[in-house]
């Protein structure tokens, strides 16, 4: 789900900006930073540096080089799914924050064995303030039927974005 | 549509507003909050929004913010900030790992496990002094890896779990050493958290969630540590003599802990509680003379391990003692603990509080384990030091300080059946209701007294109050009683202000007693300031004067206390008189069928430090039946027969114990009069001299400041608080000597401005050498003071007991008795400084073999602290004050003479380094060199 490079406010568009900021309020974020962590939470505050201030905020860690190792080398053994767990493939889909060698044979291992499940490790913080420059990547979660609807052209709103939301699903 | 959206947007607006409040309050209560939601549900769709979110941010203006309209900035502040290493405890710096690499599997040199046992002791007293465990201990990686997960059994506590292979004879040492580690940490942890202490102030008890072990026994693990001594010697030949003794000292100074903690749980035999910390204490010398052997293992620390703390404080770095330190502090520890377990030789009331009071006193002051130690063996399940009922120790305190063989205190007043119109009953109604009323207050003197320091200051601000309301209560008491006891008034004369009591007064002893020890505790308030340094120099002056007329009415009130007793002890003397023609002061035996019949005293005798078997168990047995103050040992008809020889104490030792008690509680308040006035007026003369100045305070007035300096006192009725005016004239030398009196009274207004001025610096001085003088005579009598008249006895060791103290108190008496007689003459006229007669006799005392034990050496060392004070203060009258007061008088200005004359005022701790008291600031007054 990569985003269009285009989908982005001029300078100029002031107005349409803060509205759209404003139309987040409240709505969870995924926010991940630079050292690879991803917070989520609900969307609180920002200024003009990007400095996000998100509520009720659980941590999320991606498992280590060494843990996605094990996992792959014991994915013959068992599949079972579980209900905390994450595939890596979409997990992983930034890896430059946690890029490695070994990251990269343990993608292979797992793409060879078609699905890894590892543990995505979270804390609870509360209330934090991610500073706009760790800041790597944005994601903003919306219930899938939200997005069906708004695809079929209901409600779309005062923003002319979501282009790439149908190539999503 | 767009309606309904709206409308779904807003309800959703609103439930993730309420929730959002939940989980707030939940991260601030520290509840457990929601599991994490999944990152892979199906239902929900991620969008990367990255660009477009930035952009949208750039198009901002500085200062310009997007928020929601119920967030406030003021909460924003509580927020953690991500990437900012102080705050954000999963932050990780570049390349760093958040898994600590360290492998607990690894083989160990014996020099290694040397290194990472020392480095935990170091973590383990950093924990003692008042740091997180999480900066101490659980740094440690092979703790960590022992104690999490946690194990169901003693075998499956280990680095590594399921190991197929056999431990490693050096990895058993450590994990031995490290079960009892964590075991003492538990123990130790949950004696504090019995016990009144401060969280953060004096001690972190936060664990983290991890467990501690105290779910196996202390002999399990003892056992454990016994086979990893066993192992070590095995490895002798290969590590050497020296490292295996290093090695097998140290766990034993675990096995000793653990020992230690054990017996105080159990309640072993008095005797044995010491032994282990003896031990330990023995065992850390040995350990002190093999240095050199350990070779560090820095990598087996890590603050890393904190980030799997439940916690979200981010890591702190690990506090770190050097070795001698901690040495030090953990064999001051043991030897603290030593001292402390001596509470539990019992000799009487004023004993035990001065036991309290003198131990908490030492600088630096025992360790918060050490204070909630004590306060567990004083009031362990409200059985006072394991045996006592509160009833006893508050009896037992009442006859000495107020009513010495006095019919209200005869425990068979409880045997007479509920009868209206019986005065017996009538009394044992009435004391018991004192006692509820009065118990709490008391028992909390005990309980403030082993606070850290500040708080003991501030408790005692609270404590007064409930001392106040006691003692309005008492007099109500007191008035009922002194119908169903058919007392005469009495006209005392009192030696101190040689005045006549205004009127035939009421002994009122129960209120007497509660407002001696309000009087006490407001002279520890200010004494405790400072300690603690409260007050500016230039405020000396002013408190010391305070302190002095707080003194002054507590001797004048111990007087009181002192003629009612003379006058009973005459009217049981002249009685006893009829069959001996001369009233012999030892002792007189009443015989029990007569209608009089004055209690004996408890089995807790002045002569008896520790009752048998069957006494402690009868005592045991009285408190836990009912509330533990309702019925007593001696009512118990199978004991009394038990006890029967422990009644020694007659009603005439009883007297002298009393007099004894009040003739050096006279002494004691007379010193501190004359001594206070004494540094009250240096203070006053170099203030006058400008020798002290006075910074400027544009924010307040001198009234203001005296106003927020006598607020603890404000509530109490009293002693009254002098007016402003009286204090400020006392603290500008006005009306010192002859005149103090007639100000304390309140007049001191009615002086003209003109007569104020009329001390000179020549009179202040004047005065205060006098009054140094006074205080340093008297002196003489209060050092000669042995264990019993100081009653500062028992804790001298448990063992000492048999040679120290006879079961029969019928050869102790008389040594008691002796000195006492001759109290009632001569106590009012040592306050005046002539105490040579009893002086001599005290002199003696001080040979007395038995000198010197614990508590009465502490009071000694406390009485010579005070002594040093006095010298010091009596030297730099005669030369530097006198100096500058000569100069001022020649009419030299005060740049001339702080050329001559150097004033400092000390810290308090430079005080005590000195080795003189912190509650007397004594200013540093030099002359300098070259002048003469």
């Amino acid at each position: 789900m990569s985003e269009d490079p285009n989908d982005a406010f001029f300078p100029t568009e002031r107005e349409e900006a803060t509205e759209w900021l404003n139309s987040l309020l409240n709505k969870n974020l995924r926010v991940s930073v630079t050292d690879g962590r991803m917070f989520w939470g609900q969307f609180k505050c920002v200024d003009a540096e990007s400095n996000i201030i998100l509520h009720s905020t659980y941590e999320y860690r991606f498992p280590t080089s060494d843990q996605l190792a094990a996992a792959a080398a014991a994915v013959t053994a068992s599949l079972a799914p579980s209900s905390s767990t994450i595939t890596s493939s979409s997990a992983l889909s930034d890896p430059s924050a946690l890029s490695s060698t070994s990251l990269e044979e343990a993608y292979d291992k797992a793409a060879a064995a078609g699905k890894v499940k590892v543990d995505l490790s979270s804390r609870y913080l509360g209330l934090v303030v991610i500073p706009g420059e760790h800041i790597t990547k944005i994601e903003l979660e919306e219930f899938a039927s939200q997005v069906r609807a708004r695809n079929k052209g209901m409600g779309s709103g005062f923003h002319g974005g979501w282009r790439d939301a149908g190539g999503m699903s | 549509m767009i309606p309904d959206d709206h409308e779904a947007a807003v309800q959703r607006e609103l439930l993730t507003l309420s929730l959002a409040n939940n989980d707030y309050n939940n991260y601030l209560f520290g509840e457990e909050p929601a599991p994490a939601p999944s990152m892979s549900n199906p239902g929900i769709i991620a969008t990367t929004i990255t660009k477009k979110f930035l952009s949208a941010c750039r198009t901002l203006e500085t200062g310009e913010i997007v928020k929601d309209g119920y967030f406030t900035l003021f909460e924003a502040v509580g927020a953690l900030e991500i990437g900012d290493p102080k705050m954000d405890s999963g932050c990780l710096a570049p390349g760093e790992t958040l898994e600590e690499t360290y492998n607990v599997n690894r083989p160990l040199s014996a020099p290694e496990v040397l290194g990472i046992i020392d480095q935990l002791l170091c973590l383990e007293m950093a924990w003692h002094l008042g740091y997180p465990l999480s900066q101490t201990i659980l740094t440690s990686v092979y703790i960590e890896a022992l104690v999490e997960p946690a194990s169901a059994t003693l075998q499956e506590a280990d680095f590594v779990r399921n190991r197929k292979t056999p431990r490693d004879p050096m990895t058993t040492v450590l994990r031995a050493y490290c079960l009892g580690l964590v075991r003492t940490c538990a123990d130790v942890l949950e004696t504090i958290r019995d016990e009144l202490y401060y969280e953060e102030e004096d001690f972190v008890t936060n664990t983290y969630r991890r467990n501690l072990m105290d779910h196996f026994d202390r002999y399990e693990i003892r056992d454990e540590i016994l086979s990893a001594k066993h192992t070590l010697h095995g490895l002798r030949a290969k590590i050497g003599t020296d490292m295996t003794q290093a090695l097998s000292f140290r766990l034993e100074l675990r096995s000793a802990f653990l020992r230690a903690l054990e017996l105080i749980e159990d309640r072993g035999s008095p005797d044995s509680l010491q032994i282990p910390w003896y031990q330990m204490h023995s065992v850390w010398e040995a350990i002190l003379k093999l240095p050199g052997l350990a070779k560090e293992v820095p990598e087996a620390f890590s603050t890393k391990l904190q980030r799997k703390l439940a916690s979200s404080m981010p890591p702190r770095p690990m506090v770190t003692l050097s070795f001698d330190e901690a040495a030090k502090h953990f064999k001051k520890l043991c030897n603290d603990a030593i001292d402390a377990v001596k509470i539990l030789d019992y000799h009487d009331s004023q004993s035990l509080l001065n036991f309290v009071f003198l131990f908490q006193a030492q600088k630096p002051q025992p360790l918060v384990y050490i204070r909630c130690l004590l306060q567990n063996l004083l009031f362990k399940d409200m059985v006072l030091l394991d045996r006592l009922s509160i009833r006893q120790v508050m009896d037992d305190d009442l006859s000495i300080v107020v009513m010495p063989a006095h019919e209200l205190l005869d425990p068979n007043n409880d045997l007479v059946e509920a009868a209206p119109h019986s005065a017996r009953f009538a009394m044992a109604h009435q004391m018991e209701l004192f006692r509820k009323r009065a118990a709490q207050a008391y028992i909390d003197i005990f309980r403030v007294l082993c606070q850290n320091r500040c708080r003991v200051r501030r408790m005692l601000c609270h404590l007064i109050q409930d001392w106040e309301q006691v003692q309005l209560d008492a007099e109500d008491i007191d008035q009922l009683l002194q119908v169903q006891m058919d007392e005469k008034p009495l006209a005392y004369q009192s030696q101190t202000t040689l005045t006549l009591g205004s009127e035939p007064g009421y002994s009122l002893p129960l209120s007497s007693w509660a407002y001696l020890y309000k009087l006490r505790l407001m002279e520890w308030i200010v004494q405790l300031g400072f300690e603690l340094e409260v007050y500016a120099p230039d405020e000396l002056a002013g408190m010391y004067w305070y302190l002095s007329h707080l003194a002054k009415t507590r001797a004048q009130h111990v007087e009181r206390i002192q003629a009612f007793t003379n006058h009973r002890f005459n009217e049981l003397r002249s009685s006893s008189s009829t069959s001996h023609p001369k009233p012999i002061p030892a002792t007189p035996w009443i015989s029990p069928t007569q209608p009089y019949h004055p209690p004996r005293g408890w089995p807790v005798s002045i002569s008896s430090p520790i009752a048998p078997v069957t006494t402690t168990s009868a005592a045991a047995a009285s408190s836990s039946a009912g509330a533990g103050n309702n019925t007593s040992a001696p009512s118990a008809p199978s004991s009394t027969s038990v006890v029967t020889h422990h009644y020694s104490t007659t009603p005439e030792a009883s007297f002298t114990r009393s007099l004894t008690y009040l003739r050096s509680t006279i002494l004691d308040a007379a010193i501190t009069w004359e001594f206070a006035d004494a540094v009250s007026v240096i203070y006053t003369l170099l203030s006058r001299l400008s020798l002290i100045t006075h910074p400027p305070r544009p924010y307040g007035t001198d009234e203001q400041r005296y106003e927020v300096r006598m607020k603890p006192f404000s509530m109490v009725s009293l002693p009254e608080v002098p007016s402003y005016q009286t204090w400020k004239g006392h603290t500008q030398g006005i009306g010192v000597g002859g005149q103090v009196q007639v100000q304390v009274q309140g007049q001191g207004d009615g002086h003209g401005d003109s007569e104020r001025q009329q001390e000179t610096a020549k009179q202040l001085w004047e005065f205060a050498t006098q009054a140094v003088g006074q205080a340093k005579k008297a002196f003489v009598v209060l050092e000669g003071l042995g264990e019993r008249e100081a009653f500062a006895g028992g804790g001298g060791g448990l063992h000492t007991f048999d040679h120290s103290a006879t079961p029969s108190a019928a050869a102790a008496a008389p040594a008691a008795a002796t000195p006492s007689a001759a109290a009632p003459r001569t106590a009012p006229t040592e306050a005046g400084g002539h105490g040579t007669s009893s002086s001599k006799q005290a002199q003696e005392q001080a040979h007395d073999p038995a000198t010197g034990r614990g508590n009465h050496k502490r009071w000694m060392e406390n009485v010579g602290r005070y002594k040093r004070s006095v010298e010091k203060a009596e030297r730099i009258l005669e030369q530097g004050i006198k100096k500058a007061v000569e100069m001022d008088a020649e009419g030299k200005t005060t740049e001339e003479i702080k050329k001559v004359v150097k004033v400092k005022v000390p810290r308090s701790e430079e005080v005590w380094d000195r080795g003189e008291h912190w509650w007397w600031i004594v200013p540093d007054v030099d002359l300098l060199e070259g002048v003469f």
